[in-house]
């Protein structure tokens, strides 16, 4: 279980008698990362962290101060700054403590465990996946990690929770000439740990995106692979999804709920309990337990996720998705973002498309040009392909998009059967392909 | 320390190590944000760790770990990991020595922001804020302050010992405003803010209060008006906009580990391939662009890299040709240069990596007025609003907070949702003329984001505003 360290530092720094409320965020992670490029791992890390944040309210103002030290000085020290801290801040700011009680989650997968302790089975599984490229004639990319976490939370209104996971990522990328295949998946246990799978798709993808064409510009109906559905419901849990972007005046979803405005068919939700979510985590960074959240149902919009803070703010129900206390500018944002899927495979998604394109991922995609609608530009990577007459017939060039996000959604036709854990960037997201009509290449 | 660091390295070489590093690095950092003219938030950290790099049969392993009593883990686990990384790497890495380095670099710090009250530091941004929300058509205003202080030392297995200790200070006021079918943003001095290796003089010289009325107007005057037309037209990007261009259409490009396909799978590639170097016209004549952490003040100043090499300029781009990369020990040996003097990594829990320095455009000899005379008619845009570029770093595509028309060599009128796009040769092919030193400054950026797992490094861009011939650009609608 847990260091008993960070376990009395956390009790210690929660039960004192100066401030009169505390919040402990106390945990640390390892993490063991295999990469590869060019058919050999060029960088192989372990990283061992721990952190300490103590937040205040004392004379309802709150401080905040975090430390990587255990040692005892550093302790004391850190409770003081944060109280001095609080000197400072907003009158009437407030510190709404949660009242989970005593809570244990031990979440570890063997699986995972394994692999982080074992650095030659990760090397092993690099070395398979670039086996495969080798053979194929082709140049290997890609990762395997693997990651175990410790998080307390402690406050002096009783609640103390002590949680242990771990979820592992495989990439597998393959590059020739002019074209490129990617996949990605985050794993929790051998079910999901599906390499062979992704390194075989990647390959194809490599090998069919060779001497690829231009795509001339204009509205198109695209498949969306998993990959980048993943980074489309990323962007959404960003601008649309979470009670800041509703407090900023930008949430589509927020600003629209129980209206029917995408297809009926569609159910996008957040639920850190999830079998379909690789990190599942049954608390926030302030102790409250996650609960489901709709965002949209039957395609209507339904509810954001909140924090403590905004949920006072907008006098709306706590929902358990607040960030850790150094990210409480962005917070809350969903974690475990997950798309139901429909009942048609790609292929026969493929087959039902007159004309389109086939896009297996959305690159360095920015959506401030208006957050209202998610206005995106990105540009497709590492395998895009047209579709005629119900089958891919040729691969075309890496194509910018000038896209709503949210409109994107709302032209949305099928959705496939096939979910995929492709997050990487923010928490897990569990996303299927979407076929969506008008999207528009620049 | 030194003797911690050097135990590290002894260890790793008494278990076979052809070759180790150590570094110990500890931060502090301070942040204070006001929105909507509440101090919402004081936070301080701190953090202390070290790290331990090893090579063995050709391979790296690095370990790191905050916890110092348990080095010999530390130390165990970068061996094994490099025997494990050799097992994959059919071509052993090879290891070009470096001389030896020994000193203490200091950065320049006037006035110590930690040592200053808290009360003075949070009351700029509660003026600053105070002057800006007479406007009833701003919906938020958020602002903010950071502080940070680093400590660092390095040694290795072949003699080196260097110390380091710097401070930074930087920071942002913005302005939301709303009319219920469009958000406005401003900002000033940059749209993620400025920073500079520098102490509270820094804060003091960007003037938060005095500049907080010019923000909030121009975010109020967005709100009415015109879209930027779509079109092709001349363009002048201020230097904030331009320092962006820099870094995600330069600075990226010339990384020699992205140019080797080590960030293949998560960032990408470069079109500035090595059969180009010596080769590409990258630009026009008057491109000129230099990694130089010499450079006073800069997020990318040091002494010695995090791998021990000796800061120095180096030459990227030379009237517009492509003359070397960004490198460090192992990707500069690998087409026989010397490292650049660019391995850096973002806290003692990472591995260093290729990171862009002090990245800048050189200046011209022109002024802004003459820029403007030159482009006749087109538009001059300010700072960042939105960025995205392909993983060549080849097709880009820019958005910015504010455009205004240039009509007959003269400022016109405000347009709002800015855009440009292009192909990066192409693009900087069609720079006409940069303005001179008067107008020349070194603009920080905090966030460069690169490299698994993620690793987020402050780097800066030297930059005066600039005048590009016939770009593609449009608004939103």
């Amino acid at each position: 279980m847990i260091d008993n360290t960070l376990n009395n530092i956390a009790e210690k720094l929660a039960n004192n008698k100066k401030a009169d409320k505390t919040l402990v965020v106390a945990g640390n992670q390892e993490n063991l990362l295999t990469r590869f490029a060019v058919n050999r791992i060029h960088q192989h890390v372990r990283q061992e962290n721990m952190s300490v944040t103590v937040v205040v309210e004392k004379n309802k103002r709150v401080g905040i101060a975090a430390t990587s030290s255990v040692k005892e000085d550093r302790i004391d020290e850190l409770l003081e700054k944060a109280l001095s801290n609080a000197e400072l801040s907003a009158s009437e700011s407030t510190l709404q403590l949660s009242e989970t009680g005593e809570q244990q989650y031990d979440m570890k997968s063997r699986f995972v465990e394994d692999l982080i302790d074992d650095h030659d089975e990760r090397a092993r599984i690099a070395a398979n996946i670039i086996d495969k490229g080798v053979k194929a004639g082709v140049d290997s990319f890609g990762l395997v990690n693997a990651q175990r976490q410790r998080l307390i939370i402690r406050n002096s209104a009783g609640t103390s929770i002590q949680w242990e996971s771990d979820v592992g990522l495989l990439k597998a990328m393959y590059m020739k000439d002019e074209g490129s295949g990617y996949q990605i998946s985050q794993f929790n246990n051998p079910g999901n740990f599906i390499w062979e799978q992704l390194s075989e798709r990647a390959l194809q993808k490599c090998l069919d995106s060779q001497h690829p064409e231009p795509l001339e510009p204009g509205k198109y109906t695209v498949i969306l692979e998993p990959l980048a559905v993943g980074t489309l419901l990323e962007e959404m849990a960003m601008f649309t999804f979470n009670a800041r972007a509703a407090y900023q005046g930008h949430s589509y979803v927020w600003e629209h709920r129980g209206e029917q405005l995408f297809p009926k068919f569609m159910t996008i939700y957040d639920w850190g309990l999830d079998d379909l979510t690789a990190l599942r985590m049954p608390m926030d960074f302030e102790g409250y337990l996650k609960k489901p959240v709709q965002f949209i149902e039957g395609g209507v919009a339904k509810d954001v996720v909140f924090d403590s803070r905004l949920a006072q703010m907008l006098n709306h129900p706590n929902t358990g998705h607040s960030l850790p206390p150094e990210a409480y500018g962005y917070s809350p944002i969903p974690l475990n973002v997950i798309m139901l899927p429909g009942e048609k495979s790609e292929e026969q998604l493929i087959k039902e498309t007159e004309h389109g394109v086939l896009v297996t991922m959305l690159n360095y995609v920015s959506s401030y040009l208006d957050p209202l609608t998610v206005l995106a530009t990105g540009i497709t990577r590492n395998g895009t392909f047209l579709i005629e007459n119900g089958k891919v017939t040729k691969a075309v060039n890496n194509t910018r998009f000038l896209q709503s996000f949210v409109e994107a959604l709302q032209h949305t036709t099928d959705i496939g059967s096939e979910l995929m854990m492709v997050g990487e960037e923010m928490g897990s997201t569990t996303a299927p392909a979407l076929k969506i009509e008008n999207f528009n290449f620049m | 320390m030194k003797d911690f660091l050097e135990g590290l390295v002894q260890k790793a070489l008494d278990q076979g190590a052809t070759y180790a590093d150590a570094r110990r690095v500890r931060r502090r950092t301070e942040e204070i944000a006001v929105r909507d003219g509440r101090l919402e938030e004081v936070q301080e950290s701190e953090t202390d760790g070290y790290n331990i790099r090893v090579l063995m049969d050709g391979a790296f392993g690095f370990s790191a770990s905050y916890n110092f009593d348990n080095a010999e883990k530390t130390v165990n686990e970068a061996v094994k990991i490099a025997k494990a990384s050799s097992m994959a790497s059919a071509k052993k890495l090879e290891w070009k020595a470096q001389a030896p380095v020994t000193g203490h670099y200091e950065g320049p710090c006037e006035i110590d922001p930690f040592k200053l009250p808290l009360d003075k530091k949070v009351s700029v941004l509660l003026e600053a804020d105070k002057r800006m929300a007479t406007r009833p058509e701003l919906k938020h205003r958020e602002h903010f302050l950071e502080f940070f202080e680093e400590e660092k030392e390095f040694f290795s297995s072949e003699g080196s010992y260097v110390t380091q200790h710097y401070v930074e200070s930087g920071g942002q006021i913005q302005a939301t405003a709303m009319d219920g079918t469009q958000i406005q943003v401003k900002s000033y001095p940059n749209s993620f803010g400025d920073f500079r290796k520098a102490g509270w003089e820094f804060i003091e010289e960007m003037d938060f209060v005095g500049h907080a009325d010019e923000v909030a107007d121009l975010a109020v005057a967005l709100l009415s008006a015109p879209d930027l037309p779509q079109g092709v037209a001349n363009l002048i990007l201020l230097g904030p906009q331009l320092s962006l261009q820099v870094h995600e259409s330069v600075g990226h490009a010339t990384e020699l580990d992205r140019v080797m396909g080590y960030e293949a799978s998560y960032a990408g590639t470069s079109f500035a391939t090595l059969d180009k170097l010596g080769k590409l016209q990258y630009g026009s004549k008057v491109m000129n662009i230099t990694s130089d952490p010499t450079l006073p003040y800069g997020l990318g100043s040091f002494g010695w890299d995090d791998e021990g090499t000796p800061a120095h300029q180096v030459y990227l781009i030379k009237e517009g040709l492509l003359v070397d990369y960004l490198s460090d020990r192992e990707t500069s040996s690998q087409i026989g240069h010397n490292s650049s003097g660019a391995s850096r990594a973002d806290g003692w829990w990472s591995l260093p990596i290729v990171r862009m320095t002090n990245v800048s455009l050189l200046p011209g000899d022109k002024t802004l007025e003459e820029l403007m005379d030159m482009a006749g008619n087109g538009y001059m845009l300010d700072l960042n609003k939105n960025w995205s570029i392909d993983d060549k770093r080849l097709n880009f595509h820019f958005g910015a907070e504010a455009a205004w028309e240039i009509k007959n060599g003269k400022k016109g009128k405000l347009y709002k949702n800015p855009s440009y796009w292009g192909i990066t040769p192409e693009f900087w092919n069609s720079l006409v003329a940069v303005a001179g030193p008067q107008e020349w400054r070194v603009w920080g950026l905090p966030n460069c984001g690169k490299g698994e797992p993620g690793q987020t490094m402050r780097v800066a861009h030297g930059t005066s505003p600039a005048l590009f011939k016939n770009v593609k650009v449009g608004g939103n609608e």
